[in-house]
């Protein structure tokens, strides 16, 4: 009986405790992983961000977990390593591993017409021609597919007009936001550009939601974050876990403003399958590990190795996408020449940015993974992304 | 005592109240022979002229197998005389100076803004532009908004499912471009009758359905009145019928509303453009007070200037404005602008609206008769009802 309770009580402990840096097993220098919180000190001192949480993760080891500056300015409110932040589109490749779970339950194909799962889809048409005083419409000579949508190759526009503010007002649930998207023409024939397509996204959460007969936010707690242990990634944050969000602000002639925007995703009808998650970089970390591993994570297989090739594959050929020597898998960005990123990641690469200046990327070849997490709306570039690509890539020793 | 001062007071103070007589036994026997040819299954009438109620009077069968009579009191659906319903709901809120009937409807939907017209239609293609001006709710109300005719091809089962709320429907309607230029033609449309009830719930903060219970149902006494049927009424619910090869047979889950037998369960859409089960004693209550000019039995439900308004011709000289000649069109109600075009006995001016299943309802404001006829017969043309019209006409 007592030795349950020991047992229990270690455990626990072992699942409570953040998980230690181990930079041998990882196979990177332990100085120029210093070098990291070290960079991102100075950008907090330049002002450019209020504070930053970065991790490096190689050979299933953590090998960096940092955090610098603030999670709230006003307040003095250090930045810490568990700081939870609105991740935006980081979520996108969440709702694309949902997909793929419906997919191995043999409930969606990716070359199934979107139409299949939501009938609102039917009659779709295509923008032939546009100018300033009219528009042209005409069929697209095939339906949009499941795939088209995970590689935003579809060419669903952004949103309409009639719900320009949804974003802000968050006023429709995401069955209406895509009944109501679902409505209107595509910007060019499926398959043969790459617009990147919130509403296509969105779809695709749609769909989930539709195929598991199961509400989308539900679907992603039960079935990746619960058996990932992504104990702090979740669409609607309860009110105990404000005190650890950090403030999103707006760089603004060289100053840095508490920008004005919803942080708590208060009152909210709309559970944005394009970008609604909450998360830390540990828990988005193990996310990660789970595609380093093929699929699965201490035990628990979210997708079959099969799955996880067919993501991160290259999906766009030759299209041109958001940037040079990028391409686009299912839902992920994929580096197809590292020659052309230029940030230390290997061909083969892939991860996905938010619009709050986080990212996080896999690099099978390295055996490397990596988040970064600030919270800046506007005004900045991607070069804390960058230092830390380089950094963490330059920081392998074998 | 208290009791007796009581009902003098009702008595005073409801001088109007309606004596009741039966029907014309000539009319109820031409009525009689269609139910017996097998063209109706069965039909209840009632018409009120000088404040003297006629029937309501029923004949023929209320389900064909098995047999089960008409009642006086049977409940049908009576498909878009909903509509004037609907506009009525939304007159009340003008009376409450909640909206305007020239107002956008954008100002209450969002989701409108932007809304296209289609400016050319080819067989495989579209050009759409911008219209000239917004659509109003008067434009909703009177036909002449441009918004499509029938539900867009995404959700073209919507009103057999019922499965989407007003909100979403309206929501998806919105996304499509208008056929024409607002109020420069007439075109029956269903969705727009739709977005009205979802400018009702909006500006009222109340769901549609409760909303016009509140406001016109309870007042009036229209107590077997309602868009959702509840169990212990539906005993009395008249079956919906279509005439095959000459044969009545029981219509399915095909027509509007969706199988009759299933009582819409489920539903979700409460229709503003057809969703109302009514009798023909509600109907009467409701014309009547129309007739009255927006009083029942000393009750105020409208105003008289909405009265005026809503039973005004509002098509001018656009034709056609109407399902037949001489037809035009006030806020959701059918006015006769040219008894000479309808050729149905009716004074000019005369408003009032059908229903897909052969029903008819009408106020002859100049004769001062009211008229309600119900059947339930999809398809099949109006030889029935325009009987009825005619034969009450015939009574002055």
């Amino acid at each position: 009986m007592q030795l349950t309770v020991l047992l229990l009580a270690i455990a626990a402990a072992a699942f409570a405790a953040p998980p230690a840096v181990d930079t041998n097993k990882a196979g990177m220098d332990s100085e120029r992983l210093a070098r990291i919180p070290a960079r991102m000190k100075s950008y907090v001192e330049k002002g450019t961000i209020s504070g930053a949480v970065t991790l490096v993760g190689r050979h299933g080891a953590l090998a960096s977990l940092e955090a610098v500056g603030y999670q709230d300015i006003e307040s003095k409110k250090p930045m810490s390593t568990d700081t939870v932040f609105q991740i935006m589109s980081m979520t996108k490749p969440v709702t694309g591993v949902a997909a793929m779970i419906l997919l191995e339950e043999g409930k969606l194909a990716l070359s199934d017409p979107v139409e299949k799962y939501l009938p609102e889809f039917r009659g779709q048409r295509l923008i032939g021609q546009r100018d300033e005083k009219s528009i042209s419409l005409k069929r697209p000579s095939r339906l949009i597919t499941v795939r088209d949508l995970m590689t935003h190759t579809s060419g669903m526009g952004d949103y309409p007009e009639g719900i320009k503010d949804l974003a802000v007002k968050k006023n429709r649930t995401l069955a209406e936001a895509v009944a109501i998207v679902a409505q209107h023409p595509l910007e060019f024939e499926p398959g043969t550009r790459w617009l990147y397509s919130n509403t296509g996204l969105n779809t695709l959460g749609r769909i989930v939601e539709v195929a598991a007969d199961h509400p989308f936010d539900q679907f992603v707690l039960d079935r990746i974050c619960k058996p990932l242990g992504m104990k702090d990634t979740l669409f609607t944050p309860p009110p105990a876990m404000y005190d650890r969000i950090a403030t999103v602000y707006d760089l603004k002639d060289g100053k840095l403003r508490r920008a004005d925007v919803d942080h708590y995703n208060r009152n909210s009808k709309f559970i944005r399958a394009s970008g609604g998650l909450f998360s830390t970089a540990s828990d988005m970390a193990r996310f990660y590990q789970m595609m380093l591993n093929g699929g699965t994570l201490e035990g628990q297989r979210i997708l079959s190795r099969a799955s996880v090739e067919v993501m991160t594959a290259l999906h766009t050929g030759g299209i041109r996408v958001s940037g040079p020597g990028l391409g686009w898998g299912l839902t992920w960005a994929v580096v197809r020449d590292a020659a052309g990123t230029l940030n230390m990641q290997s061909t083969g690469a892939y991860g996905h940015g938010g619009a709050l200046g986080t990212y996080g990327w896999v690099d099978p070849k390295k055996d490397l993974l990596g988040v970064l997490m600030i919270q800046r709306a506007s005004g900045g570039d991607a070069g804390e992304r960058n230092t830390l690509l380089e950094l963490a890539g330059t920081a392998i020793l074998d | 005592m208290p009791r007796f001062i009581s009902l003098f007071t009702a008595a005073t103070l409801f001088p109007a109240a309606l004596f009741s007589a039966s029907l014309d036994p000539k009319i109820r026997s031409r009525i009689q022979h269609y139910a017996d040819k097998g063209t109706i299954a069965g039909a209840v009438m009632l018409y009120a002229k000088n404040g003297t109620v006629y029937g309501p009077d029923a004949v023929g069968n209320q389900e064909l197998a098995p047999a089960k009579p008409m009642r006086a009191d049977s409940i049908f659906q009576v498909m878009s005389m909903t509509k004037p319903v609907t506009a009525l709901g939304i007159m009340i809120l003008v009376e409450e100076g909640k909206l305007a009937v020239s107002d956008p409807v954008e100002k209450y939907l969002p989701e409108f803004r932007g809304q296209m017209m289609i400016a050319e239609r080819a067989q495989t293609t579209r050009t759409l532009k911008k219209p000239a001006r917004l659509i109003t709710i008067r434009d909703l109300m009177t036909h002449t908004s441009g918004m499509m005719a029938s539900p867009p091809p995404g959700v073209p089962d919507i009103y057999q499912k019922l499965d989407l709320t007003l909100k979403e429907a309206v929501a998806v309607f919105s996304q499509h471009p208008l056929d024409f230029e607002p109020g420069s033609r007439w075109q029956y449309s269903n969705a727009g009758i739709a977005t009205l009830g979802r400018v009702l719930e909006v500006v009222a903060d109340q769901p549609y359905e409760k909303f016009l219970e509140e406001r016109f149902f309870l007042p009036l006494g229209m107590k077997d009145s309602f868009f959702f049927p509840p169990g212990e009424k539906t005993g009395r619910i008249a079956m919906v019928y279509t005439l095959d090869k000459g044969k009545l047979v029981k219509a399915g889950a095909g027509i509007l509303g969706g199988d009759p037998a299933r009582y819409r369960k489920g539903a979700k859409f409460p229709a503003p453009e057809f969703g109302l089960f009514s009798t023909a004693s509600d109907l009467a209550a409701l014309y009547q007070m129309m007739l009255d000019g927006g009083t029942y039995k000393g009750k105020r439900i409208l105003s008289k200037a909405s009265v005026q308004v809503a039973t005004a011709l509002h098509t001018g000289g656009i034709e056609p404005a109407g399902h037949s000649p001489g037809m035009g069109y006030g806020l959701a109600w059918t006015v006769v602008r040219d008894p000479l075009g309808t050729l149905q006995l009716q004074s000019k001016g005369t408003f009032g609206h059908g229903g897909a299943f052969g029903t008819q309802g009408w106020i002859d404001a100049a004769r001062k008769i009211v008229g309600v006829f119900l059947i339930q017969r999809s398809g099949g043309g109006s030889e029935e009802s325009n009987a009825f019209k005619q034969m009450v006409a015939a009574t002055d």
